[in-house]
């Protein structure tokens, strides 16, 4: 199925790009989403512990399974104000 | 009367007060955050803010909608500034109205501290030495 991945700040630094269309099999998880992109980003992994997510526009966490056509993001701790 | 978005341009404060005005509240508290030309020992040349915007601006909702519910608010604006903000620049402006004060001064530190902790906005603060991307040294 397609998602599209969109991603911010230092963590768009580490992956080079500010959205993507994505395929991945049915019903993965942010986490399993997260790991998979990890794997070809390696800096990824050094950022996970602070990684937030969210799935089209709402706060999300990683056993939440994705659906076709979902928006999911991934970005450092905020710093707004 | 609630009012959240988020620009690029000056945010103009003065504008902002007299919108909308409710005769029936005693108190309006307009809180402004500025761009400093200093953190943490190093001289900060602007601020490069990035911003999710569809999110930003549904949180920015959320929590203004709290606030409101909360302290009874008439008046509730939230701006954010995104991009390059210049040292003595206003990155965020908030307004709260209500009849006393109390409800005023306490739901705008209220929104102020949601915004910080839930809001998809990044500050990237750039020096004569390089950049950072702030709250997140990881």
């Amino acid at each position: 199925m397609k998602i599209k991945l969109r991603v911010f700040a230092s963590i768009r630094d580490i992956c080079g790009f500010d959205e993507k269309e994505l395929t991945v099999p049915e019903s993965t998880t942010l986490e399993e989403l997260v790991a998979a992109l990890a794997a070809d980003y390696t800096k990824l992994a050094d950022k996970k512990e602070s990684l937030l997510m969210a799935v089209n526009e709402e706060y999300s966490i990683g056993t939440t399974v994705l659906k076709e056509n979902d928006t999911v993001a991934l970005f450092p701790p905020v710093s707004g104000g | 009367m609630k009012k959240v978005h988020i620009q690029q341009q000056e945010l103009d404060t003065g504008r902002i007060l007299e919108d909308s005005v409710n005769p029936g509240d005693g108190s309006d508290i307009l809180f402004c955050g500025r761009v400093r030309n200093n953190s943490r020992g190093k001289n900060v040349l602007h601020i490069d803010y990035q911003v999710y915007p569809e999110m930003a601006v549904k949180e920015m909702n959320k929590i203004a909608d709290e606030a409101i519910v909360r302290w009874e608010l008439n008046r509730c604006v939230i701006v954010h500034r995104y991009g390059r903000v210049m040292p003595g620049e206003i990155s965020i402006v908030i307004l709260v109205s209500s009849p006393h004060r109390e409800e005023s001064y306490i739901s705008s530190k209220y929104i102020i501290d949601e915004i910080k902790k839930r809001v998809p906005i990044w500050k990237k603060e750039c020096y004569d030495d390089g950049s950072e991307w702030i709250g997140d040294r990881n």
